[in-house]
């Protein structure tokens, strides 16, 4: 599969923010598929853990844009009834993003190295 | 390879943890599904078509800039299938705790908090009289009415899964995790079921008892009778009280027995097999605690409605007003909507305003283009309790009307209790006896018989209201109004007005009336004692107490009594709990005031002066005597006491948030109600002291006529006169405030302790304990109980739930305490909020088209093709 643990963060954290609000269309659970796939795309750790980081709470940031637009007043009205919510629903969305990058990028190593060991074994 | 696999099951365990842990969190605030998604369907402003299976025609909404809804419909099922709609979108979640309230399921969505609620609802029936009401509409009466509660429930159900469809139901629903059930046409028959147990599920019986035991156990049987029928005389004497229809001779017979009768004692409550006042007092905190879940429509005996004749008015119509005083809750118990049936050519066939229950869907209080109508609850006693001789198995009771043992009825039901994500279910035994649901706690036992567990047919009554044209009409429709029975206020374009106590009663049979009490008291179920006639009751709108057009030009109510024994021979029968006389007496010294004054006619101005009036006549009444009271004594006051003293002097007994002289007042009232009953209520057992208030200032008045009520009992050797009971409440209520507004280094001098600090705003939402942000703000208010904008308590949960002025020669108005939407994000929530404080209303239009409506948003409802 191209691309498959070779993207960059240039890359990776656009494709990682639309992965997210896509999945985020299913609700939060899904978002941790979309991390998974994220971590999979990445060529390291470490842009996994960002893209997901990042990728997560822009996308959803996405949503409260949008609700920005369409519903100005009510928007307005929820961010001073419960301004924190705003901020914790990002940092769900940042640690959900983190873990399943990680994760992702994790399983696709291990696998890769599995079947690295594999093929030398088989040689 | 292990470590290799650190990372892997590090990120797994922390995502699985989250996941398990924090999925409830994650659910409400989803970006997508959580409560943000809520703010979508907030306002409901632009334009928009919304399809819908089972509209028959295209229905307009068009949503003024108060939220409040104008549907223009083609027929009267499409109004109601639309009024549905757009409830369940601005009500969704109270009108489904409504329901489950009623029918004893809060716990499904609640869990163990709402168990005894359930139960308690559960063992009162509630249900029995929907489904019985249900019953009658299926077996073909009022075949309108069914047709309108199912087109409102399938309203309510499209409302539903758009919401669901689109992620934005209630906001509560994501909080707890719930889903909505679909609404059944019964469910608003459960709704009228609930408010109807709010304004007439009463205790008072039991109350009556339990203190006619008490002091009988404390002082003796002579002693404790004459003392309960000194403070519940079955008429108070007439310079503190105030009929509905103003005495027309002097006081029937019964009123002479005020004070302490001189007759030997002819009841004893320790006769009666219904357990000891200790033992009852789980039982009556068990129904209060059931009750507080039902506060949103639990009349606390208050609200004024009053109408006046053209012929005093400027216009030259009459007007009429009410404000029903309700809790105060969050969202507000009402929804205000403006309904229209257009006719060939766009000519309005019904065109109607008001406000309903949410899940009801007619106009419960509110006009037409013809007549205008107003409720004040009459405290109907339509409840009674019946105790039992049992046999020595404890499992029948003698009915001596039959004259035989009978054997207690037992069901089984499942109350499903929410625990997490499960429903657990717990089975309970319900009992009933000949009469009706067998109370069965805390070795107390007696069963309940409540008009509520027929078929009663208000909800066809409410209908036809809506629809009338005039007198004729709406005296045909009062006729089907049965319960909750109601001071109706009527008011029509022709310049008719009129005032009936609408309602069924019972018309008691076997028993003695040679004293009220006797009627008031829990009956003897094995003697037959106070049967229901059911073949002959009391019926509106000839056999209720009524004034059609009287020629002195207006009718005042206020949950006051109706009328004399002269006037109305059955007045016993009907209710005994009336409030006091304050509010009354307040609005009929206004409007005459204001018609012997420079204005000398009225108009929606001076009706919404005096719908806000916070005179305290309990204040201006009681007052004088306390002032005096602390110039003789004055030698034992201290400094702050004196200071406190100063801030009375001069007070013109308003109750204003920026004074200090209403919170010395109040403290100083509780203070002594205390002091002057709670030594012989204490004796007696009992925790509560629950006094007709006027009474205790006829004791003021007549000190000789409560001379033994203010001896302190607990000091034998020494007996106080009012005077020193006075003087010693006011020290306590000068050291309690002192307590109250200070703090350990401030100490505010009396001029400080303004009402504002302690009279405040207490409307809550249901899960406010937990979600502070879904209350109102705490606002100080002016007012306070007993004045005509009666606001009782320090933290205010109760009061006018909806201010409604209709003019017929002239713009009409109104206000409701909050504001239309249940959605917390909605510029509606609490839009009216401010107005209702302030005394500010806004226009009450009705206007003929979409067109004239001042209007923020516009739905089209259209039909999607096929019923649903």
């Amino acid at each position: 599969m191209k691309g498959v643990g070779s993207l960059g963060l240039k890359v990776l954290l656009p494709e990682a923010v639309v992965l997210f609000a896509l999945a985020e269309l299913g609700g939060w659970p899904i978002t941790i598929a979309a991390g998974l796939l994220v971590g999979v795309l990445a060529s390291d750790w470490r842009k996994a853990a960002v893209s997901g980081a990042l990728g997560a709470p822009i996308g959803w940031g996405l949503y409260f844009i949008a609700y920005r637009m369409l519903a100005s007043v009510a928007f307005l009205k929820a961010l001073a009834l419960v301004p924190s919510f705003l901020a914790l629903t990002l940092l769900f969305g940042l640690i959900l993003g983190l873990l399943s990058a990680s994760l992702g990028y994790f399983l696709t190593s291990l696998i890769n190295q599995l079947t690295a060991r594999y093929a030398r074994k088989e040689k | 390879m292990k470590k290799q696999a650190i990372g892997p099951a590090v990120s797994a365990i922390l995502l699985i943890l989250i996941a398990y842990f924090a999925s409830d969190y994650l659910n409400m605030l989803d970006p997508r599904n959580g409560i943000w998604s809520s703010v979508l369907p907030a306002a409901h402003t632009g334009e928009k078509t919304i399809r819908l299976r089972g509209l028959e025609d295209e229905v307009i909404v068009a949503w003024d800039k108060w939220g409040v809804p104008h549907i223009y419909a083609k027929s009267e099922r499409d109004l109601a299938f639309a009024f549905g709609y757009v409830q369940a979108m601005d009500r969704l979640w109270q009108m489904d705790l409504e329901r489950r309230l009623a029918a004893g399921r809060l716990s499904e969505l609640l869990g163990q908090p709402a168990f005894e609620t359930d139960l308690f609802f559960r063992t009162m029936g509630l249900r029995i009289g929907a489904v019985r009401t249900w019953g009658a509409l299926e077996a073909g009466a009022f075949p309108e009415l069914k047709a309108a509660l199912e087109a409102f429930a399938a309203g309510v159900n499209a409302a539903i899964k758009d919401m669901e469809r689109s992620g934005t139901l209630p906001v509560e629903y994501k909080l707890l995790g719930v889903e909505p059930e679909p609404w059944e046409p019964i469910d608003t028959l459960l709704v009228d079921r609930l408010i109807c147990w709010g304004l007439t599920g009463s205790l008072d019986s039991l109350y009556l008892y339990q203190l006619l035991r008490g002091l009988q156990g404390a002082f003796g049987d002579e002693v404790g009778y004459r003392a309960v029928k000194s403070i519940l005389p079955p008429d108070r004497p007439l310079e503190v009280d105030e009929y509905i229809i103003p005495p027309s001779s002097s006081p029937g017979p019964a009123a002479k027995e005020h004070g302490a009768p001189q007759q030997p004692c002819v009841i004893s409550a320790r006769e009666m097999g219904l357990g000891s006042p200790k033992s009852l007092f789980n039982v009556l905190k068990w129904w209060e605690d059931a009750n507080s879940y039902c506060s949103f429509v639990r009349s606390l005996f208050a609200s004024n409605n009053w109408v006046v004749s053209g012929a005093l008015t400027a216009s030259g119509k009459p007007i009429l007003c009410n404000d029903p005083h309700l809790a105060l809750t969050v969202p507000p118990t009402w929804y205000e909507a403006h309904l229209v049936v257009l006719g060939e050519g766009g000519t309005p066939l019904m065109n109607v305003r008001g406000v309903a229950f949410p899940g009801v869907p007619v106009i419960v209080i509110g006009r037409n283009d013809r007549v205008a109508w107003g409720f004040t609850n009459v405290g109907a006693d339509v409840i009674d309790f019946y105790y039992y001789v049992w046999d020595e198995g404890g499992e029948r009771y003698w009915y001596g009307p039959e004259g035989r043992w009978l054997t207690v009825k037992h069901d089984e039901e499942i109350i499903w209790v929410r625990e997490g994500k499960k429903l657990v279910p717990k089975t309970v035994v319900l009992n009933f006896t000949i009469h009706g649901p067998l109370v069965e706690r805390w070795g107390v036992r007696f069963a309940v018989k409540w008009l509520g567990h027929y078929a009663t047919l208000e909800a066809e009554a409410l209908r036809r209201y809506n629809w009338a044209r005039g007198l004729e009409d709406f005296m045909e429709a009062l006729a089907l109004f049965q319960l909750p029975a109601q001071n109706h206020v009527y008011a029509d374009v022709e310049g008719n007005i009129a005032w009936w106590a609408c309602g069924r009663y019972p018309n008691r049979t076997n028993l003695d009336r040679s004293d009220p009490l006797k009627i008031w008291l829990p009956y003897n179920g094995s003697a037959g004692e106070g049967e229901w006639n059911e073949e002959d009751w009391i019926d509106p709108p000839d056999e209720v107490p009524h004034l059609i057009n009287p020629p002195w030009g207006y009718i005042v109510t206020a949950n006051n009594r109706p009328a004399s024994t002269a006037d109305y021979p059955l007045v016993y029968e009907i209710g005994w709990t009336w409030a006091d006389y304050y509010r009354a007496r307040r609005i009929r010294e206004l409007i005459e005031g204001y018609l012997a004054s420079e204005w000398a006619r009225l108009r929606a101005e001076i009706m919404m002066a005096i719908q806000m009036d916070v005179l305290s006549i309990p204040a201006r009444e009681l007052v004088p005597y306390l002032l005096s009271a602390l110039k003789i004594h004055e030698d034992e006051l201290m400094a702050l006491e004196k200071e406190a003293q100063e801030e009375l002097v001069g007070w013109d007994y308003h109750m204003r948030a920026g004074w200090a002289a209403p919170t010395i007042f109040a403290a100083w009232l509780k203070a002594f109600v205390d002091a002057v009953f709670k030594d012989e209520f204490s004796k007696a057992g009992l925790e509560d002291v629950r006094i007709p208030l006027s009474m205790l200032e006829y004791f003021v008045k007549h000190p000789e006529a409560g001379a033994w009520w203010f001896d302190d009992k607990g000091t034998p050797n020494v007996v106080e006169d009012r005077d020193t009971i006075m003087v010693k409440a006011f020290k306590q209520a000068v050291e309690e405030l002192r307590k109250l507004v200070g703090t350990e280094r401030t100490h505010p001098p009396p001029s400080k302790w303004k009402w504002a600090r302690v009279h405040r705003l207490k409307a809550d939402h249901v899960m406010g304990s937990v979600l502070p942000w879904l209350n109102y703000p705490r606002l100080p208010l002016d007012g306070w109980g007993d004045c005509v904008n009666n606001l009782g308590g320090l933290n205010v949960g109760s009061g006018p739930s909806w201010r409604q002025i209709v003019d017929f020669g002239d713009k009409s108005y109104c206000v409701i305490p909050g504001g239309q939407s249940g959605n917390p994000f909605s510029p509606h929530y609490a839009d009216q909020l401010e107005l209702w404080v302030r005394g500010q209303y806004k226009a009450m239009d009705m206007p003929a088209t979409p067109d004239e409506v001042e209007r923020e948003g516009l739905w089209r409802l259209v039909p999607a093709g096929g019923r649903p």
